[in-house]
C-alpha cells in the first residue's frame, strides 16, 4: 500500500515535470506554420508552458507538432520522425488539415495525420488561432498529467499496469 | 588572509560540488525515471525522415580546407581593426583626450601601427595569390 502511494505520486511528479517541459519538434509543411510562429513569438509566448523549445532532432523531442498538410508520401517520413522521438511522446494535430485533410479532396492529401501517427490533441481552425493552440497545448498537459497520452498508455500497458482506455497504435511500418 | 582565502575557494567549491551534483542529479533521474524502448527506427540515422541514401563519410575537395584557412586570416583582420577603430582617437592624440577633444598634438601612432598589421597581411594575401589558393580552380 505504501509503496503504490509512493509510486503514484512519483508518478504524479514525473509527468508534472513533464507537462512543463515540453521539446516540441515542428513538422511545419504548410501555412499553419504562420500561426505556429505567432504562437512561439513573444506576444503570445509559448514559454509560459515550458514549450518554447524547438529542437530539429527528433531524439531531443517528445512534442510532435504536425503543423499543416501531410501528403500520402510525406506520411511515411513522418512516421518514422516519431518513431525515432523519445519516449513518452505526444503528438499534436494543428490545424484542420493535419486533424482531417482540410479542405483537401484529393487523393494526394493524407485525411488526417493519425493515419499514420496516434494524435493527443487535435486543435481546429484553418488556420487555428493561437489562443486555439495556447488552449490545445493546455488540453495536452492535462492529459499528461493524467497519463493519458498514447505513448504513456502503451508504455503503462507493457509494464503490466491496468489501463482505462486502450492506445490507439497505428499499423507499424515496413523497414526501419 | 589565510582565513579569508579559504573561505573563498570553499564556495567555489561549493559551487562546483552544486553544479556537478546537479548534473549527475538530473542524468540520474533522466536514467532510472525515462522509459527505455529501444528500436530499429530509434537507431536508424535521422534525414529528416527520408531514406539515407550513401555514406555520410564522403569526400570534401581540399579547397574547401583553402577557403577556410584564408577566410580565418582575413576574419581576424576584421577583428583587429574594430578595437581599433574605436581607440583611434586616442591613438592620433598625443596628449590626453578630454571628452572628444585632444588636448595634444598630432599623433600618427594609430594609422602608422595599423597600416604596419595591414602590410603584413597584404603580404600573406600576395602569398595566396601567387599560390593561385585564392581562386576556385
Amino acid at each position: 500500500m505504501g509503496f503504490e502511494f509512493h509510486t503514484t505520486s512519483l508518478q504524479a511528479a514525473v509527468n508534472w515535470a513533464r507537462k512543463w517541459s515540453l521539446f516540441q519538434y515542428p513538422f511545419v509543411t504548410a501555412c499553419c506554420g504562420m500561426e505556429f510562429m505567432s504562437v512561439a513569438a513573444s506576444k503570445y509566448d509559448i514559454a509560459r508552458f515550458g514549450a518554447e523549445f524547438p529542437r530539429f532532432s527528433p531524439r531531443q523531442a517528445d512534442l510532435l507538432i504536425i503543423v499543416g498538410t501531410i501528403t500520402e508520401r510525406q506520411g511515411p517520413a513522418l512516421r518514422r520522425i516519431y518513431d525515432q522521438m523519445c519516449e513518452p511522446k505526444w503528438v499534436v494535430a494543428f490545424g484542420v488539415c493535419a486533424s482531417t485533410g482540410g479542405f483537401y479532396q484529393n487523393y494526394g492529401t493524407m485525411p488526417g495525420a493519425d493515419q499514420v501517427v496516434p494524435v493527443d490533441v487535435y486543435i481546429p481552425g484553418c488556420p487555428p488561432r493561437p489562443e486555439q493552440v495556447l488552449d490545445g497545448l493546455m488540453l495536452l498537459q492535462d492529459r499528461i498529467q493524467k497519463g493519458e497520452g498514447h505513448s504513456q498508455i502503451t508504455i503503462a500497458a507493457e509494464r503490466g499496469y491496468d489501463v482505462p482506455i486502450a492506445a490507439i497504435r497505428p499499423k507499424e511500418l515496413k523497414g526501419p | 588572509m589565510t582565513a579569508t582565502m579559504t573561505s573563498d575557494y570553499l564556495s567555489a567549491a561549493l559551487m562546483i560540488l552544486a553544479g556537478v551534483g546537479f548534473a549527475l542529479a538530473l542524468t540520474a533521474a533522466a536514467k532510472y525515471l525515462g522509459p527505455s524502448r529501444p528500436s530499429a527506427a530509434k537507431d536508424y540515422p535521422y534525414e529528416c525522415g527520408s531514406e539515407v541514401i550513401g555514406s555520410p563519410r564522403a569526400r570534401f575537395e581540399v579547397k574547401f580546407y583553402q577557403v577556410a584557412i584564408v577566410f580565418l586570416v582575413f576574419d581576424i583582420e576584421t577583428a583587429f581593426l574594430y578595437p581599433w577603430a574605436i581607440k583611434y582617437r586616442e591613438l592620433s592624440c598625443a596628449g590626453a583626450v578630454q571628452g572628444t577633444t585632444c588636448t595634444g598634438g598630432v599623433s600618427f601612432f594609430g594609422i602608422g601601427e595599423i597600416l604596419v598589421f595591414m602590410g603584413i597581411l597584404i603580404v600573406a594575401l600576395a602569398y595566396v595569390w601567387r599560390k593561385r589558393a585564392v581562386g576556385w580552380e
